[in-house]
This record gives structure tokens, sequence and C-alpha cells, in this order.
């Protein structure tokens, strides 16, 4: 498992990044800054589940149930999304 | 003098695709299909066919309209705060009321501003909200008589311009603005609760007359599609009573001839076949309709000009030549903002030059 997978146990959407469903994809706007992000329809799911309050494996079991993909390909899709998402401060961990 | 819009054609090679996603029917995009994005961006309908039929090309245009509208949204539901706290009556009108009320989703009916319309007699106090939340007004060109609308503009606080065209009429050609009253629309609005508590909009059968006179109207018979999109989904709402309502008042206000017209084009691209036209519901088709000369795309602007002209009366021609010669100096020197204060005389010269020059022009050749 990646060390983000492994740390981040419930991850939440910040305040403030609205997030828009366009066909299978999503928009995220960061409303603090004025800038937006494109997810693909993975990333869109996986932003679906967390804003519902899904905890990481939870979220990792409803993927995997839902995409013919192996567990370790997801943890690692899922990881490298986490990371980016971090990286804008678009997520972070729950209290 | 609104023009007409010269939009980019539709590749052929793309065209049957295009119409049967924004039909609904199964479509597949031909081998090798590019170069068609900006055509469809330009008709305003890239987001919508980009929901029905992905395409890489669109896939930007469709993303940036989804994140400005979640800007814009939260823009016009403040502004309509102000709207009713100093109760101030609106109707949000074209393209922002039909994306919150017969679209699946608001992105998905791009538009570059949100349409008001108001009572005259409020314009300063909306003038004056406008102000007061920091918009700037377009200066208007001191003709009256060919001018029934002013802009408000501000950006926001990334950058993002938002931009109100605020009505006091349905148009600024004499031919048809009368054509619908205010306070009939007003007494006739239905709400749009999903902008907000306040939100209104002209009815289903006011808005199907509105969008047909203003394509006509206003853009000369212009073959956007976005327009012809937005009558076809409007048709599609509307009941067997509504659809006798609407042909019922075109004929009332004389603007049959551009309905038809507006309708069969829209028809002719989205509906499975041609239904509830103008010769459904009336006994008799009226002839010689004034706004039915807005249906040329050769005539000259000079005749587009006779025609406003002779919708007045004598007083009021003369005034909107004296205008249309002689606009006022601060509307003169927001049109050359780089002329120097003391070329005014020669700016005034130089516009009479063109503006007689571009009587000739043909109206369909656009700019």
């Amino acid at each position: 498992m990646s060390a983000i997978i492994a740390a981040v146990k419930a991850p939440r959407a910040r305040d403030g990044v609205i997030a828009r469903m366009v066909g299978t994809e999503m928009v995220l706007l960061d409303h603090d800054r004025g800038i937006y992000y494109g997810l693909n329809p993975v990333g869109a799911r996986v932003w679906q589940l967390l804003s519902e309050g899904e905890a990481m494996e939870r979220i990792l079991e409803r993927l995997t149930g839902e995409y013919d993909v192996s567990r370790e390909t997801l943890e690692s899709d899922v990881a490298t999304l986490f990371r980016e998402l971090e990286a804008q401060e678009l997520v972070h961990a729950a209290d | 003098m609104a023009d007409f819009i010269n939009t980019l054609p539709i590749p052929p090679a793309v065209r049957d695709t295009v119409r049967a996603a924004l039909r609904g029917d199964d479509a597949a995009w031909p081998e090798n299909a590019g170069g068609f994005a900006a055509a469809l961006q330009e008709h305003a309908v890239a987001p919508l066919v980009y929901a029905r039929l992905p395409h890489p090309s669109l896939r930007d245009i469709a993303m940036h309209a989804a994140a400005a509208e979640l800007l814009r949204i939260e823009d016009l539901r403040a502004l309509l705060t102000g709207f009713a706290e100093r109760t101030i009556r609106v109707l949000i009108i074209k393209g922002s009321a039909l994306a919150y009320d017969i679209y699946d989703a608001p992105e998905l009916r791009p538009r570059a501003d949100t349409d008001l319309l108001i009572d005259r007699a409020d314009i300063e106090r909306v003038r004056a909200l406008f102000a007061d939340l920091g918009y700037r007004a377009h200066v208007l060109s001191g003709d009256p008589h060919a001018n029934r609308q002013q802009a408000f503009e501000r950006a926001d606080r990334f950058g993002v311009e938002h931009v109100y065209d605020v009505h006091w009429d349905i148009a600024n050609t004499p031919v048809v603005r009368e054509s619908l009253g205010v306070e009939e629309l007003l007494a006739r609005a239905m709400p749009l609760p999903r902008i907000g508590p306040t939100a209104f909009a002209p009815s289903h059968v006011d808005a199907l007359l509105l969008a047909c006179i203003h394509r006509v109207a206003h853009h000369h018979d212009s073959d956007r599609l976005i327009w012809l999109y937005d009558i076809h989904l409007l048709r599609e709402q509307l009941s067997p009573a509504e659809h006798e309502a609407f042909w019922r008042r075109a004929a009332e206000r004389r603007v049959v001839a551009i309905c038809e017209r507006s309708v069969a084009l829209a028809d002719e691209w989205f509906a499975r076949a041609p239904h509830d036209r103008a010769a459904d519901w009336l006994r008799v088709i009226p002839e010689d309709e004034p706004s039915a000369a807005f249906l040329d795309r050769n005539r000259s602007r000079a005749a587009v000009l006779a025609g406003d002209l002779k919708a007045l009366g004598w007083r009021a021609r003369l005034e909107r030549l004296r205008d249309l010669a002689l606009p006022p100096s601060e509307y003169m020197r927001a049109s050359f903002p780089r002329a120097p204060r003391f070329a005014l005389p020669l700016l005034y010269l130089y516009r009479s030059v063109r503006g007689v020059m571009r009587l000739f022009y043909r109206v369909g050749a656009g700019e």
C-alpha cells in the first residue's frame, strides 16, 4: 500500500471547492483561488465517494467492485490522484 | 443596429453527426473527424454536443463552461438579492433563463452575458443598484429611439467578467419592440427555482416568441444553432393549448412570418417531423407584416434604417436621424478611447462617412 493511501484514511474535500459533473467527468472549482481542474471519470467517481464521506479503504473497495482493474493498479492510480489533489490543496485528511 | 452573426458553418463532414447528437439519436464521430470545434463554439453548442457525444477537441470548452457557470450563477444570485431588496421587478430573459429552465444543466447553454428585462421607469434605480455593486455602465449612444438596453459589467476577484444586458423593451427596433410589453410579460412570468426564490422568467409561450423575434429582428435571421435549439426545446415544453396561444399571440403582434421561419429551421434541424406550425393553428396566415422584412438578409442597412424610421412618428424620426448623426461626445470618446480630445470634430466626420458607407452594406454580410 502506498504511503499516501496509508496516511490518508479519511480524505475530505476542502471547503470552498465546488464540484460539477460534465458528462462522466468532473470540474472542480477552487472557489478561493478562482482555478478549476478537470477530473477524468475515475477521478470523478473518487471525488463523489469522498464527498459522500467514505473512508479511503471503503473508496478502494467500491472502486475495485466497479472497475475491471487490479487492487494494486487501483491503489497506485488513486495514490497519484490524491497526491495531485493534496498538492493543489483540494483535499485534506479529516480531523 | 444589431448585427447578423456570421457563424462559421458546421463542416459538412460532421453535420449529420452533430444533428443526430443534438436530437438525442445514436451517433458516432466520423473517423479522423476534426477541425469543427471552433464552429461548434461559435454556434454555442459545443458543451451540448460534448455531453451527448464526447470528442477530445470539445472537452476544454465543456469543462470551462461548467466552471464559468459556477461563478456566473453566484454573481447573478447576489444581483437578484439586490433587486429584491430594492423591490425592483426584473425578469431574466433569453439564454440565462432557458439555461436554468429547459436545459438539463445550465452550462449546456453557453452565453456571453445575462439578459434582464425591467420596467423603463426603474432604469435609474437599476443603474444605482449596479453602481453600488461595483459594475461599470456602458456608455449609451444617446439615441433612445434606437437603443432600449444598457450593459453593465464588472470583473470579480478572479478577473472573471460578469456582463448584464438590461433591456427595458424586448428589442431595439421600433418595428417589433412593442410586440410584447414588459408589464404583460411580468404578469405572465414564471418562477425559476433553480436560480432562486426571487428569480422569474417569461412564460414558455412568451419565451418562445422572444426567441423567435430575437434571432430574426436582432440578428437578421442568423442561423446560429443554439438559438434554434432554444426554440426546439421550448416547443417541446408546450401543451397543445400553449401552441395555440403562441400562434394566436404571434398573429396579434404581427410576427407570424418570423416565428414560422424560426420554427421551420428549428424543426428542420432537430424535430422528428414538422409539427404545430402556423398553418396548423391559424385559419388565416397574416400577410404584409412589417417584421417580415427582417427575413431578407440581402436588405441593405439603409433599408433597415428606413424600416425603423417608418415605424416611428415624424418627430421621433427627426430625433433618430439627429442622434444618429450627432451622438453625445461622451459616447464618441468611449467609442474612440485612444483619440485625443481635440480630434472630436474629426471623429464625428469620420463616423458620418463610415456610417453613410455602411448604409450600403447588406445585413447578411455582417461586419
